[in-house]
């Protein structure tokens, strides 16, 4: 089976001059389940903000399915690839939490009818039916969490990106977003920083340190050797 | 967060929250518009408007002490604004206070400000009182105020809640550290607040920007709300508007 995402060479330079990437090159088949991790600054978030064509590559390439992301396919990739971002307060923007969640599909020229019977279906999915009509300052941290997740799980995307899906939640609620996402059939790109997490979802993971990849194995293999973990500045889950 | 619901007589079933909003927004214009042509001294009138606001504010249930003090605040503003003219306006002098004076013809212009001022203004408080925010956007798109502008309020509205929340935490941390003594302390402290939360929101509005990309977001916010004007509305507006029409006009007969 070809590749669904496909990075080569890929660099980028912020506008201040900082390198976020420098030559990661690495490929993922449909359906594979990849944790990014490695410590704060490495460039985690920005080598999956390339994934969506948010951030477009300085140098090398990104391709996701078949299609090379540039300005010109940024919307079409954007239909594949949903993208959770860390803060669910810049994810969740409007009004009610029922509105953020038919954002997507209103977008993709859905009726209005048919855009909110989707999200009222996504939203009960989750558990967050009898939130729909609030507004997102008014939920939990786990419930905000839930509701960034419904924004992009309504749009029925083939990759499902997501940034520390699992930060500043407590264990019950950090428990529930494990156990939807290992339900869940799409590609999965998880960065994060919890080892129980990305062991809990992926089975590979990829290991950037600086802005370059420098590892690319399977989980369990990272997770039970404290040299490899102690070598790319990760460190083993507690007990 | 500490901030009341502006929209908290939105869920009370009454006959005001059964409008269409769009006729609720454009009652609110006539009756603002109606109120600002009113001709100085046309007391009347003035009372004539406030009554028809106070109508609709019981009929909305707003109880009257909440239905004043959410009046007060704007109101309190326009009494500010307006206080020089009691001095300015030429007239004779009814008061003298320190080396300025109090003339009859100011004291007249002034309470007719606030004459004309208290319905226009009470007008809004029914308004926002009864309408939910989202609801009231969609009412200002459906009168073709430009995308830019709606979308702008929207967000701004949510992210409101998120900035506030934001500068607690940092006064929080300031005060955790027994920042700022004294008066020159606090305005140090206050303004050193201000400038973290403003650069953080300008970070924040480009993660906003991206979350809004990354769902296909193309320079237009799409609706979910169809608000039809329903007869009801419709009926009740052009009453709205026939009563102000007839106050303005007995104004100047």
């Amino acid at each position: 089976m070809g590749a669904l995402i496909e990075v080569s060479g890929l660099g980028y330079r912020y506008p201040d001059g900082a390198e976020g990437v420098r030559n990661v090159g690495f490929a993922v088949r449909a359906g594979e389940r990849v944790a990014v991790l490695g410590p704060n600054g490495s460039g985690k978030s920005t080598l999956l903000l390339h994934l969506n064509g948010l951030l477009l590559p300085t140098r090398g390439e990104v391709r996701v399915a078949d299609l090379p992301v540039s300005e010109e396919t940024a919307p079409a990739v954007r239909r594949k690839v949903g993208f959770v971002f860390q803060e669910p307060d810049d994810q969740l923007f409007l009004p009610t939490v029922l509105e953020d969640v038919a954002f997507g599909p209103l977008n993709a020229a859905r009726p209005p009818g048919e855009a909110e019977e989707r999200a009222r279906a996504e939203l009960r999915e989750l558990g967050l039916e009898d939130q729909a009509d609030r507004a997102a300052h008014h939920l939990s941290g786990g419930e905000r969490r839930l509701a960034s997740l419904a924004t992009v799980l309504v749009s029925d995307p083939e990759i499902l990106v997501l940034d520390e899906p699992t930060a500043a939640l407590d264990a019950r609620a950090r428990r529930r977003v494990v156990d939807i996402l290992r339900g869940r059939t799409e590609t999965l790109l998880v960065a994060t920083h919890d080892l129980e997490v990305a062991a809990a979802l992926c089975p590979r993971a990829l290991v950037l340190d600086a802005g370059s990849l420098v590892a690319d194995l399977p989980t369990a293999e990272l997770l039970g050797d404290p040299n490899l973990l102690k070598r790319y500045g990760l460190t083993a889950p507690l007990g | 967060m500490s901030f009341h619901h502006l929209d908290r007589w939105a869920d009370v079933p009454s006959p005001v929250t059964r409008l269409a909003p769009t006729a609720r927004l454009l009652g609110t214009v006539a009756v603002a518009l109606g109120s600002a042509l009113l001709p100085v001294g046309a007391w009347v009138q003035m009372a004539a408007l406030l009554l028809l606001v106070l109508a609709f504010a019981a009929a909305a249930r707003i109880p009257v002490s909440a239905f004043a003090a959410r009046l007060a605040g704007p109101l309190f503003f326009v009494l500010l604004a307006s206080c020089a003219v009691l001095v300015l306006a030429p007239g004779q002098p009814l008061w003298v206070v320190g080396p300025l004076h109090v003339t009859d013809t100011g004291l007249v212009r002034f309470a007719s400000v606030v004459g004309r001022a208290t319905p226009a203004l009470g007008a809004a408080v029914v308004l926002v009182s009864t309408l939910r925010f989202p609801e009231l956007l969609e009412a200002l798109r459906k009168l073709r105020l430009p995308s830019p502008v709606t979308a702008a309020l929207g967000l701004s509205y949510r992210l409101l809640y998120t900035l506030a929340d934001e500068i607690e935490r940092l006064r929080r941390a300031a005060r955790s550290r027994n920042a700022g003594h004294g008066a020159a302390g606090r305005r140090h402290r206050t303004m050193g607040i201000a400038a973290a939360a403003l650069t953080r929101s300008f970070a924040r509005s480009e993660r906003v920007h991206r979350a809004m990309l990354a769902r296909g977001y193309s320079g237009a916010l799409p609706t979910l709300r169809a608000q039809p004007l329903d007869a009801r509305s419709v009926v009740a507006l052009c009453g709205v508007g026939a009563v102000v029409l007839v106050v303005v006009s007995s104004a100047y007969l």
